[in-house]
């Protein structure tokens, strides 16, 4: 008997549904990379003995159980790489200085195409800003940059405990 | 065992965390870009272990905040007041920028997510008498970047290594970074002179991180060794 009262067919669905209630637009991004498939190589079996049997590369759909791995991957790039890379980039950022230019107290100095430059905030968290409304956009609306924030490492944490209980729930090699 | 009501309560569990599905609504329309500054960063790592402080800089005072282009624009674009990086190493100044647009030696200009150009050239494309897009021949490395959920696009990797292709034989480093990854890329960039493939580089695989931050190190070293 196996482990789960349901099999992959199943939870796909279910997952797909609670993922298109929740944000068509994620569930469109995850059923992409469902759909993008997958190569194999295929053998071509030969009756003549003296020929090599032919491999050739195929492109075939995920299996259920892959494609439950595969929307996982997908919503971990979402919900734990990027809060990562804004964290990475934070930390990075924060051992960096700012050049800041002359007109403001000076306190070391370093030579640059302004001149003298003061150098603040090592070691200090630095506003990032990801710029929405692009230089070349002719409308504009909504909020112009959005800042990269950094995530609690607790939440980071609680969100691989989440996906990592889940994988072991959409494993079927058990069953 | 595992019912199907145990698992649509892990399922919500996942989704309505404050790093679930409100996590990718913050995060979908920069989510290229929060991968281009995760990249910038590894730039940033790979200098300040060289023994080097980077410093933040920007086209027009100090970087408060540090603002990274949200599409391709020129170095000397003052529409806002976008950041890079600037280090001395061995006396050789070296800029890091993202999103700017190169001159490749056919005349056609591209964007470079990431890049590490010489400071001369920088500042030359900056001053005000001079204003241009820098030329391949300052292009010390440069990186395509792409976050990806599922598969990485083979296309990607055609598209940059023709873009690679325009930006001359001077430039020492260029690679495809992703955080994804796609089986055929990988023999695809072995031919000598192909970008490397910095494929999973994420925070989740510390050995990737270093192979990028490692090949960095390595080639300022040795450009600016005496």
């Amino acid at each position: 008997m196996g482990i789960h009262a349901y099999n992959s067919e199943q939870a796909l669905e279910l997952l797909i549904k609670k993922l298109t209630d929740a944000d068509a637009t994620l569930a469109d991004v995850v059923q992409a990379a469902i759909d993008a498939g997958k190569d194999v190589s295929e053998v071509e079996p030969t009756t003549n003995r003296r020929k090599k049997a032919r491999r050739y590369r195929k492109t075939v759909p995920f299996s259920r159980e892959e494609a439950l791995r595969i929307a996982l991957d997908a919503l971990q790039a979402y919900f734990i790489e990027q809060p990562l890379f804004a964290g990475a980039a934070a930390d990075s950022f924060a051992e960096a200085a700012i050049g800041v230019p002359p007109q403001r107290v000076y306190s070391y100095r370093v030579v640059g195409d302004a001149g003298s430059l003061t150098l603040e905030g090592k070691g200090v968290d630095k506003d990032v800003e990801i710029e929405v409304q692009t230089e070349t956009q002719l409308s504009r609306t909504g909020v112009e940059t959005i800042p990269l924030k950094r995530t609690s490492q607790e939440q980071i944490n609680e969100q691989r405990h989440h996906v990592a209980i889940l994988r072991d729930m959409i494993d079927f090699s058990a069953d | 065992m595992a019912t199907l009501a145990d698992l649509e309560s892990a399922i919500d569990v996942l989704l309505n965390h404050p790093l679930g599905v409100s996590q990718y609504q913050l995060v979908r329309s920069i989510e290229e870009k929060a991968y281009e500054a995760y990249v910038f960063g590894l730039c940033l790592r790979a200098v300040r272990e060289l023994g080097v402080t980077p410093i933040l800089r920007s086209i027009s005072g100090p970087p408060i905040p540090f603002v990274f282009r949200g599409a391709p624009g020129q170095i000397h674009s003052r529409s806002r007041n976008y950041g890079y990086a600037e280090f001395t190493l061995n006396g050789q100044d070296f800029e890091i920028h993202a999103g700017v647009e190169f001159r490749g030696t056919s005349g056609m200009t591209h964007e470079l997510d990431v890049c590490i150009i010489r400071g001369l050239d920088a500042r030359a494309c900056r001053n005000p008498q001079s204003l241009d897009d820098p030329h391949a021949a300052g292009l010390v490395g440069g990186w395509e970047c792409k976050f990806y959920a599922g598969n990485l696009q083979k296309v990607l990797g055609r598209a940059f290594v023709g873009l690679i292709d325009d930006m001359g034989s001077n430039v020492r480093l260029t690679g495809l970074c992703s955080n994804s990854h796609h089986p055929q890329l990988r023999d695809y960039f072995q031919p000598q002179r192909r970008p490397y493939p910095h494929l999973r580089l994420t925070p989740l695989d510390s050995s990737n991180e270093n192979i990028f931050v490692n090949q960095i190190k390595g080639e300022l070293k040795k450009m600016t060794a005496a």
